[in-house]
């Protein structure tokens, strides 16, 4: 199951970040932001690691014992609680943009942007996989590393490959998200972002 | 091999640095609350307390590895984020509560004027929940650790009573044996751990050194004198600066202030959560346009906290020119030498609270303390020898350094360091330059490491230093009685400045009266500009020092003598080897010996 979800996280947030730098295109870098941060979660949904055991060393008292492994959601639900938090992403999604102008979505692109952006970069460590420009000819000899190429068009049955580079591909050399504590939670419906109320004075 | 551990307690921020088998020092991330469930690791702790309400986090809220039951404040990056949101329940710049002599510092006063919160907390008890928080995260991702006692920082201006209540924090924190070193010097510390053998390529003899550290809230000065033949130099502190309270925050409030009147004249007003956000977005573009010259303006958008973010961000921006007259010209304008701050409100009632810096401009702070330094120094024949005799030093009124040392994250921003070289040149008529290679962020934790490897092993360069200012008791003077008139306190010099620690000194040549079986008043004076007092000299008036601490004891009498008694004592003071200034009195015949801590408070 983790594989094809990698991949077509990678694809997804391989995709919205080649998109996402052309400016004058804000109805553009609006969606595409949001798909990127939608891959984000893919990948991280197939590449979270086991929560961690507290370690417990003699020389700390009192260590309170191990909580329980979170439910798998709860990670999901964490994981796209901190991109609305940051970057509203889910506000942005289940907004109707269709009669919205440009200059509404550039604002709010440039909102959801920031936060995302910081969220990658506080908990990813992410660089292209290939590093030569786009356009470049490559050549795959045998053995390459299947997994991390995709190859387009009418592809011979064995290697060398050989052709141009469209896309350099992301990977995330570390991922460090919050280990989601606190999981007595036992309402079906995680919340994603708190219903906010304004106390009066 | 142990290892050693440098724990920077900053004003906005904490770090902690260790020294390893590497030798090398590098920073330590600090497990933490990140989110109302999540826990992770950053490489710094905001220095900030969040109190919740009862039954905020029935869930348990965000659990650390260590958590136990009793422990409800939550610290660090979530503390800050919900505490933005709720600044009633959140206690920031805890150690700045420290230093406040007004401020009843072991009294349940933070958050401070919150009505919403019962439990407060002392200064004292946040500084020590924040150590404890940093011990412990040291702890449990490095079990195995054996570490030399650490070393803490504070901020050079941190007076004795400061000093020592960081000290007990510490103790109360469960960091036993801890050193104090003064945040500048623990920068410069960094800078020479960086630089190897290459520092005296950047540094000669007679040189004097600056070292600027402005960060979120504070700004703190030193002066660095640098002795003795090329090849053979050493390092003498020998001028600190008053706490203050401005710093990169305040910029951005500034520009944010800035931006939001701007708004308002194009008829959007912020409320209290977008300004926030704006806060946050006037941040990173003042950060951008800083570090690119080539921008001319960066977009800002500021969200409501509606779900409708289209139809109710608002658009605004940034532009250099707000950020050249408001950071460069509001922080850090061009003044004369002679341009002081403005230290006192023109209004005759201050809002209690945090002593704030009236005047914005860093570099009118920055004549006052080269302007106190040249007095300090001209107080003392042997600390104007040391710098070379009064020739060298000429008839200006500042004592102009020869090269700055930048630390803080302002001084990420090129401009900003140009503009304080600019400044001081100005002032010399000579060129001042940077010290290349300052790491401005994270020097701090990364120097007290340092440090902490030089104290346990003796090995590499020691700035000579020893306490900052030099220290004073009150004394009844023996006059005849005035009716109306009451008796003018004397103040005797019991401590000099540059007293080293571990050393003590005996005021042998006076005798002294204590009275005992009574309660008595003590009160101490110190001084950052008087380097030419000795001990045991006595001035005629107190009225001239800055009064720290007053304490009110009853003293009892020693085995044979009667309550009330006046008994002849001998005044010795000692600097602990942690850098602790506390006073003796001997009673030579009984050998009987109190001791009074400079570490009380201000009634």
């Amino acid at each position: 199951m983790k594989a094809p979800l990698i991949a077509s996280g990678f694809v997804l947030l391989g995709i919205n970040f080649a998109a996402v730098y052309h400016p004058d295109q804000n109805l553009t870098l609006a969606a595409q932001t949001v798909s990127a941060a939608i891959g984000m979660v893919c990948v991280f949904l197939a590449t979270r690691k086991q929560p961690q055991k507290a370690a417990t060393p003699a020389v700390i008292q009192p260590i309170a014992p191990p909580p329980a492994p979170p439910r798998p959601e709860a990670e999901i639900a964490a994981f796209l609680a901190l991109l609305q938090e940051n970057g509203r992403l889910v506000d942005f999604a289940k907004e109707d943009i269709t009669s919205a102008t440009d200059q509404q979505l550039g604002a709010a692109a440039r909102v959801v942007h920031a936060g995302c952006r910081k969220v990658l970069s506080d908990y990813f460590e992410i660089s292209p996989f290939r590093t030569e420009n786009e356009g470049t000819a490559v050549t795959l000899e045998s053995g390459y590393d299947a997994p991390a190429h995709r190859l387009l068009g009418s592809v011979p049955a064995n290697p060398p490959y050989s052709g141009k580079l469209v896309h350099p591909g992301w990977i995330a050399r570390s991922i460090k998200l919050p280990r989601v504590t606190g999981t007595t939670d036992q309402r079906p419906w995680p919340v994603l972002a708190p219903a906010e109320i304004e106390i009066s004075k | 091999m142990s290892d050693f551990i440098g724990i920077d307690l900053g004003t906005s921020n904490c770090a902690i640095a260790r020294v390893g088998e590497s030798g090398h020092p590098e920073n330590l991330p600090i497990t933490q609350a990140i989110a109302t469930r999540g826990v992770g690791e950053k490489s710094l702790l905001p220095s900030a307390i969040y109190l919740p309400s009862e039954g905020e986090f029935p869930e348990g809220g965000p659990q650390l590895p260590w958590a136990s039951e009793n422990s409800r404040q939550i610290l660090g990056l979530f503390a800050r984020d919900r505490g933005a949101l709720q600044p009633d329940r959140l206690i920031v710049s805890p150690k700045s509560w420290l230093c406040h002599p007004h401020a009843d510092r072991r009294g349940p006063i933070l958050p401070w004027a919150s009505t919403t919160v019962e439990h407060k907390i002392s200064p004292l008890d946040a500084s020590r929940h924040l150590l404890a928080h940093l011990l412990t995260s040291l702890r449990n991702s490095h079990p195995s650790l054996t570490a030399a006692p650490p070393v803490i920082t504070v901020p050079a201006s941190f007076d004795e009573v400061a000093r020592g209540l960081t000290l007990e924090a510490a103790q109360l924190a469960g960091i036993h044996e801890a050193t104090l070193l003064e945040e500048p010097q623990a920068a410069f510390y960094a800078w020479l751990e960086n630089q190897g053998t290459d520092w005296r390529k950047q540094v000669k003899s007679a040189d004097i050194l600056l070292v600027c550290d402005v960060g979120g809230g504070t700004a703190d000065f030193s002066l660095i004198a640098v002795t003795g033949q090329d090849g053979n130099l050493s390092l003498e502190r020998i001028a600190v600066g008053e706490h203050l309270l401005l710093g990169g925050d305040n910029m951005d409030l500034a520009l944010a202030h800035d931006v939001s009147e701007k708004l308002a004249t194009s008829g959007s007003t912020l409320d209290e959560w977008q300004f926030l956000a704006l806060v946050q977005a006037v941040r990173a573009a003042k950060e951008a346009l800083l570090s690119d010259p080539s921008l001319n303006d960066v977009p800002i958008a500021i969200p409501t906290r509606s779900r409708k973010l289209l139809a109710s961000t608002i658009r605004t921006n940034l532009t250099r020119e707000q950020v050249g007259q408001i950071v460069l010209d509001g922080f850090l304008p061009l003044v004369a030498a002679d341009e002081m701050p403005v230290l006192r409100r023109a209004g005759g009632l201050r809002e209690s609270g945090l002593p704030y810096a009236t005047d914005a401009a860093i570099s009118k702070h920055l004549a006052r303390f080269l302007t106190r330094a040249k007095a300090n120094v001209a107080s003392s024949p042997q600390l104007l020898a040391t710098l070379g005799g009064a020739e060298k030093n000429g008839s200006a009124s500042l004592l102009i350094p020869d090269a700055v040392l930048f630390n803080g994250g302002v001084f990420n921003a090129r401009p900003l360091r140009a503009r304080v070289l600019e400044q001081l040149t100005h002032w010399a008529s000579r060129p001042v330059r940077e010290l290349e290679g300052a790491r401005p962020d994270h020097a701090v934790a990364l120097g007290a490491a340092v440090y902490a490897r030089l104290r346990a092993t003796g090995q590499g360069l020691r700035i000579k230093s020893g306490t900052a200012r030099s220290y004073y008791i009150g004394m009844e003077s023996a006059a005849m009685a005035v009716p109306g008139r009451r008796p003018v306190t004397k103040a005797l010099c019991v401590a000099p400045q540059g007293m080293e620690e571990g050393t003590s000194l005996e005021i042998a040549a006076q005798e002294f009266f204590l009275y005992t079986g009574e309660t008595s008043e003590f009160r101490f004076f110190q001084s950052e500009v008087r380097a030419g007092d000795q001990p045991g000299q006595i001035l005629p008036d107190a009225a001239e020092l800055e009064e720290s601490a007053k304490l009110q004891i009853e003293i009892p009498p020693p085995a044979g003598h009667l309550p009330g008694e006046e008994i002849p004592v001998h005044l010795e003071a000692r600097v602990t080897e942690l850098g602790h200034l506390e006073l003796h009195f001997l009673h030579k015949t009984t050998g009987q010996r109190w001791k009074l801590e400079f570490n009380v408070r201000m009634q």
